[in-house]
């Protein structure tokens, strides 16, 4: 498969999401299930891109007023707050914690995953929420600078971005909105060089508790020999992912299991997200598989 | 850290964005100061505004300056008391550390083990700062200061609109890029360092947009 081949399957990659509103905001006649929006958005948009729609589909049935300048409002999974600035994807399986061969037993003919999320109102955004206080404008600003922040760390500049024209910075984010891989990927490859000085990655991890590690990612070691994906997680995680050892974990990006043994800037160059960063997601391996894996 | 983002919330007020203006007009709309009238009523809003905005984040009460040879100067920028940012574990995902073999629950145990030691030593870790001012906004002295590479970004924002008292600042990186304001400092520093100091310039207004 083409390295285009794949961009466009991580490009077209898309979640079923149901949101539903918090009962407490919902009118008193009004159920959960009554209100309840179904979407399905590509894995590499913010979702919140979403929220004008999804508030406009459920306005009517709330007590409390969406606009209200007072209060903020923010998606929540299990009553865990979404941090927006995320791409969809990469929430999904870190919030989830992933695992794509369990999904595999799961997929049946007539059945649906859906990714159930609330929307949810109050005067204080919960700690760590970016404030969303200028729409679709601020989403665009805050995409923009973790392009140039990735451009940084890939060419040791922010040259390649802040030289983009007004014309092919508005193509760059309308590529985003209205889902167009082509102009996204042709300014893409403006920023993204042949070889690069460092990768733009980060790590979600999920489990025993929720963290983010944006290591110094280079392209190549003291040897000369090129980075691979185990190089930087034996590096990130040495009692996860022991030297032959079985593994007990697997690390997954856009919904599929990496495999370690893989040259880190290919996988950069075919997975990396809308922000121009590669998310890796790490996902601990139940006892059931582990044994399967220690039996082979 | 709001600041950084509302920069093109006040963009689009001049009307530059085609997309926020047919997109979300909802979203867009909140938050934005759509009086015309300098006043002062104008000004404390705002002022409130990035107050509660700030204390959001939990970061509000957690900055202490210290003193250098008794001028009031900031030097040092710590937390006192602060735990780092978290967010919880789903209970989907929670579900899955009861279903774990022996040998990852042991794994993690030793990570967590290595995990608190080095965050002990990144807590005492203090990484350096060089603020630079860009137009006409003030500098802070000194314009090299410490700060501890494990707190986010959005305090050394909150640091700076504190110090200058003003109601808002823009900070970007070496002249480029302003971070996702939940960066941990230790990491922006250890990948954008300039002999050893984070380069953070700050403006008044959107100086990169």
């Amino acid at each position: 498969m083409s390295i285009n081949d794949i961009r466009q399957l991580v490009w077209q990659g898309a979640l079923n999401v149901q949101i539903t509103v918090k009962p407490t905001l919902l009118a008193v006649d009004e159920s959960p299930k009554d209100c309840a929006v179904n979407l399905r958005i590509p894995r590499d948009i913010y979702l919140t891109c979403y929220l004008p729609a999804i508030i406009n589909r459920v306005r009517d049935s709330l007590r409390v007023d969406l606009d209200d300048e007072e209060q903020h409002i923010w998606l929540e999974f299990e009553n865990v707050p979404l941090y927006w600035n995320y791409p969809a994807g990469v929430l999904y399986d870190s919030m989830i914690g992933l695992n794509p061969s369990e999904r595999e037993d799961k997929d049946a003919e007539n059945s649906l995953e859906v990714w159930r999320l609330e929307l949810a109102q109050g005067p204080k955004l919960p700690p760590g929420v970016i404030p969303l206080t200028g729409g679709l404008q601020q989403i665009r600003s805050y995409l923009m600078h973790q392009w140039k922040q990735a451009c940084f760390i890939l060419n040791g500049s922010s040259k390649q971005v802040m030289s983009l024209s007004m014309q092919e910075s508005s193509r760059f984010w309308e590529s985003v909105v209205t889902r167009d891989q082509e102009n996204f990927i042709y300014v893409a490859n403006k920023v993204i060089p042949f070889k690069p000085r460092f990768i733009p990655v980060i790590i979600h991890q999920t489990l025993p508790e929720v963290k983010l590690f944006q290591p110094v990612t280079v392209h190549s070691k003291d040897d000369g020999t090129r980075t691979k994906l185990i190089d930087l997680i034996q590096a990130q995680f040495p009692n996860l992912f022991q030297k032959d050892h079985v593994t007990l974990s697997k690390v997954v990006s856009n919904g599929i299991e990496l495999p370690l043994t893989e040259d880190l800037y290919d996988l950069y160059n075919r997975l990396f997200s809308l922000d121009g960063f590669l998310h890796l997601s790490i996902c601990l391996i139940t006892d059931s598989e582990y044994a399967e894996e220690a039996s082979k | 850290m709001s600041r950084i983002l509302e920069s093109e919330s006040d963009n689009d007020e001049s009307g530059q964005s085609s997309l926020a203006n047919s997109g979300s007009a909802d979203v867009a709309n909140v938050g934005r100061d759509n009086s015309s009238d300098a006043n002062s009523n104008v000004i404390q809003r705002r002022l409130e505004q990035f107050s509660r905005r700030l204390s959001m984040l939990g970061l509000m009460s957690s900055q202490e300056i210290e003193e250098k040879d008794g001028e009031e100067q900031p030097d040092v920028i710590e937390s006192q008391g602060l735990a780092p940012l978290r967010q919880e574990v789903p209970m989907t995902a929670s579900l899955i550390l009861n279903k774990l073999p022996k040998a990852t629950n042991e794994a993690l145990e030793k990570s967590q083990q290595a995990s608190s030691k080095k965050s002990h030593q990144d807590k005492q870790l203090k990484v350096q700062i060089k603020f630079q001012p860009i137009g006409s906004i003030a500098q802070i002295t000194p314009s090299v200061c410490k700060i501890s590479a494990t707190q986010p970004f959005a305090l050394i924002s909150t640091f700076l609109t504190r110090s200058l008292k003003v109601s808002q600042v823009y900070c970007y990186i070496n002249n480029s890029f302003a971070p996702n304001p939940q960066q941990i400092v230790g990491d922006l520093w250890s990948q954008f360092k300039v002999d050893n100091e984070l380069i953070v310039s700050y403006c008044g207004t959107v100086a990169f947009g």
